[in-house]
């Protein structure tokens, strides 16, 4: 269906003509014909229905013979009726424009299969073919039940069926059923026929063209009159029933739209939820700020399993319903010759994807990252307790072996005491050897804490530090000591060596001054010089002995 | 312990009274005799700490074995339906209802096997609780398994919903089973690495081998029409869009106009009051929201465009 709108604005017509034209009219009932009343009523009907159609081109008659002379409003009435275009109107004023232009509408009325009788363009046309025109598709078609329409301008009216022969006997009460099968049939034919033809005029847009009362009073009303006003009402329902279509199928159409709009508003909605918990989540799988405990990290733990175990799955699921979604809203779109969607900025299948990955990538790290802690940690702990066990032994074993190895203890005692002393000293340097070992350990402890990392290592090293201290002090004042003993032991027993020899000596000595004090207080007699000299002989030997 | 008791022997018969102290040493009897007893003492105490370690171990080596065995059973099967579902999809004899009731039938039988991972996933706890961090028992770690889990179920959501999109293109087009079956046999034949989707490459030689001579420009416009999101593949919906998309009886935007304009009365405008009087009052706010006016001069204040509404819905234009 074309719209004619174009060729209506810009269109003036010629009220002048130059012929007159002349009916002709063949196989008519020449007294029907003959009869001016009839002629009159048909030319009115005629004129208000070509009217009604006109009105949708926007124009009108008013006198068949002049409006139709150049054909041109006449080629827009068959456009009109038969909704088609026709081959554009000549637009001249000469006579044979005109003509060419009946002739274009009669062809195409003859492409209708309409039988033109006796008419030519010089002629006209006759009333019978635009009656035929209107006829052609829908009488055949009487038994058709426009349907209501959706505005409910006609609700609570039911159209029924039309019977050819009860339009021709009985005019009244089906034209009266038509349209109000509500009313009470009463008694009036001539209030009913002018009621329907009011309630036709007013809402069904058709123009009075019959008058009740020539209707009722002629014995036999014009068939054709009838048929034409009565196709009218046929086309009022069929455009009604057109309008309807119309209707349906642009409704249908926005559904569709409808349901795709709300499909592409709930993939948008679903997408940003997912972006945005994605946003969240991956921040904090990518934090990897080491706690200090290991009750803290097992706790990091657990709440990874529980992402992985209920956090998780459901957002795996939605992406996987957002996938769907799309995919099954672009195969509506595309079955219903819609455009694909295109989601909006940052929401493309490509940007979730990517996005999911990311959160993947950061996940796969971090629980590798939460083991390796906690294996750390737990090394850390150990190593940090047995730390804490052999350097409290050794302090416990080390207190006070400061003190004793500074004592001099050495410089008062005796040779015996000495060597007990240094047997004493002896088993002490065993007993350090054998610690050395220990010490050596808790160096190597304390070494490995400073590797991994143990949180608290300062205070480790520290007591390592002192620890060490001590021990390298001890080594010394041991090395000192030993060395004071040995001194002292060698110096103890050169003394005694010495007294060994003094009294080895004195012993004798004092026995021999014993016995020459003894003589030399002997009491000797004397009887002659020789003894006296023997004697002083004696005595300074003696004398030369003590030299 | 021996010397000891001889010194005390010697002293007593001898009867020598000064008190004893051995000179030599200044470990004392008592000393000796103090650590003697906390080393006996000590013995079985660490006996008992290894003990319980041992348990421990033991117990360890339960829970890894437990975790295993599950495992291990798991994971075939998680693959086994898989495989399944891929051959599932691929498949040409019977219709398109017949897959989605198998397909069906396996999502029942998938949800139904949920159990088993949840309490893989308790065993899993237990372990990592205990700080067990290996397990040589199997190659599967709940990762692993995780992973697998949800695949499976990505897959077969993905797979039905292929099948429904399917559906809807073969019904909305019209399209009968056997020639479903002959695209699903095409397809299958040209996609070589038999993963369910063509490549560029297969998809090529699939035109070729249908008499379609192109060249590089042509094949790279249907390949946008085919994979608009320029993924390198092209899955098996779009292959039969491709194909049919000569025969679908759809709405066309010229088709839309055409009712707008019966309800216009021919006129190239609607008017608001035409909508609301033709429309159910949804519908009519829909277009009056989306329609642009119409702007011709001497067309009536309030006239709506709906030509250019129709086209834009149908892509053919921007509204």
């Amino acid at each position: 269906m074309m719209t004619m709108t174009q060729v209506e604005t810009t269109v003036h017509y010629d009220n002048g003509y130059e012929d007159e034209y002349m009916l002709q009219e063949d196989e008519w009932d020449r007294d029907m014909l003959l009869d001016p009343a009839w002629e009159q009523q048909q030319r009115k009907t005629f004129t208000a229905w070509c009217n009604s159609h006109l009105r949708k081109a926007g124009t009108q008659i008013e006198n068949i013979e002049e409006d139709f002379r150049n054909g041109l409003k006449l080629m827009l009435l068959l456009e009109v009726i038969s909704g088609e275009r026709l081959p554009k109107p000549d637009r001249g004023k000469m006579r044979f424009h005109k003509i060419a232009n009946v002739n274009k509408a009669l062809e195409f009325i003859t492409s209708k299969g309409v039988k033109l009788v006796s008419i030519g363009a010089e002629g006209g046309l006759t009333f019978r073919d635009c009656g035929r025109e209107c006829k052609d598709d829908s009488w055949n078609d009487l038994d058709y039940h426009p349907p209501l329409r959706h505005s409910g301008h006609f609700s609570g009216r039911n159209i029924c069926q039309r019977r050819s022969s009860a339009v021709v006997s009985e005019k009244d009460c089906p034209l009266q059923e038509c349209q109000c099968p509500k009313l009470p049939c009463q008694d009036d034919p001539l209030g009913n026929l002018n009621l329907a033809f009011d309630i036709a005029e007013k809402h069904l847009d058709i123009p009075k063209m019959l008058d009740a009362e020539d209707i009722i009073n002629t014995p036999k009303p014009d068939e054709r009159a009838i048929m034409t006003y009565v196709s009218c009402f046929y086309h009022a329902f069929a455009g009604a029933e057109q309008a309807e279509t119309a209707a349906n199928r642009i409704c249908k159409v926005l559904g569709v739209n409808q349901e795709n709009e709300k499909m592409m508003e709930e993939y948008e909605r679903l997408a940003s939820e997912l972006l945005e918990w994605i946003r969240r989540t991956t921040p904090w799988l990518e934090n990897r700020t080491p706690e200090k405990t290991m009750a803290e990290m097992q706790r990091k733990l657990e709440d990874f399993r529980d992402y992985r175990r209920q956090h998780k799955p459901p957002k795996v699921q939605e992406k996987c319903q957002l996938e769907i979604n799309f995919n099954t809203l672009q195969t509506k779109l595309r079955i219903s010759n819609r455009p694909a969607f295109m989601p909006s900025e940052g929401k493309m299948v490509s940007d979730i994807a990517s996005a999911w990955q990311g959160l993947e990538q950061a996940e796969k790290g971090y629980e590798e990252w939460l083991l390796t802690e906690i294996r750390r940690l737990e090394r850390l702990d150990h190593l940090a307790e047995k730390f804490r066990q052999k350097a409290t032994n050794h302090e416990n074993w080390a207190s006070g072996k400061e003190l004793i190895l500074s004592q001099k203890d050495y410089e008062t005692a005796t040779l015996i005491e000495i060597r007990a002393l240094l047997r004493k000293h002896e088993a002490f340097e065993s007993d350090l050897a054998a610690h050395q070992d220990r010490v050596e350990q808790i160096a190597a402890i304390a070494q490995e804490l400073n590797e991994l990392d143990y949180h608290d290592v300062a205070a480790v090293n520290q007591r390592c530090q002192s620890i060490c201290d001590l021990w390298d002090k001890l080594g010394t004042l041991t090395q000192k000591r030993r060395e004071s003993l040995e001194r002292t032991e060698k110096l103890l027993e050169t003394i005694d060596q010495l007294f060994l020899e003094f009294a080895k000596r004195s012993a004798p000595f004092n026995n021999w001054m014993e016995g020459a004090m003894e003589d030399l207080q002997d009491m000797f007699i004397v009887h002659t010089t020789e003894e006296v000299q023997s004697l002083i002989s004696g005595s300074r030997a003696v004398q030369s002995y003590s030299t | 312990m021996g010397i000891h008791s001889e010194v005390q022997k010697i002293s007593q018969s001898y009867g020598i009274k000064a008190s004893i102290i051995n000179p030599y040493s200044t470990i004392t009897i008592e000393e000796l005799l103090n650590k003697w007893e906390k080393v006996k003492m000590l013995v079985p105490q660490r006996d008992g700490a290894l003990q319980e370690e041992m348990a421990r171990q033991h117990a360890h080596e339960r829970l890894r074995r437990q975790f295993a065995a599950q495992a291990n059973l798991i994971g075939p099967w998680i693959q086994a339906r898989m495989e399944e579902i891929g051959r599932c999809s691929l498949e040409i004899g019977g219709t398109l209802e017949d897959q989605m009731t198998q397909l069906k039938q396996f999502e029942h039988v998938i949800v139904a096997y949920k159990p088993n991972i949840d309490k893989l996933e308790g065993d899993h706890q237990l372990i990592q609780e205990s700080l067990v961090f290996d397990n040589k028992h199997t190659n599967y770690t709940m990762e692993h398994i995780r992973v697998g889990w949800e695949l499976l179920l990505t897959t077969i959501a993905r797979t039905i919903n292929e099948i429904e999109t399917q559906i809807l293109t073969r019904d909305a087009k019209g399209i009968s089973q056997q020639q479903m079956n002959e695209f699903r046999s095409s397809f299958n034949h040209f996609d070589r690495k038999k993963n369910g989707a063509m490549e560029t490459d297969d998809f090529r030689a699939c035109l070729i081998s249908m008499g379609y001579d192109l060249g590089e420009v042509e094949f790279a416009r249907i390949m946008l029409l085919v994979d608009p999101n320029a993924t390198g593949i092209v899955s098996f919906q779009s292959f039969i869009d491709f194909m049919t998309r000569e025969t679908a009886d759809t709405d066309t935007a010229e088709q839309v106009v055409a009712s707008f304009r019966i309800l216009a009365t021919d006129k190239p405008y609607i008017l608001v009051e035409e909508l609301r009087r033709e429309l159910p009052p949804e519908q009519a706010e829909y277009c009056i929201m989306r329609m642009p006016p119409y702007k011709v001069p001497g067309a009536p204040p309030g006239a709506l465009d709906y030509t250019a509404f129709s086209t834009a819905l149908y892509g053919e234009s921007d509204l």
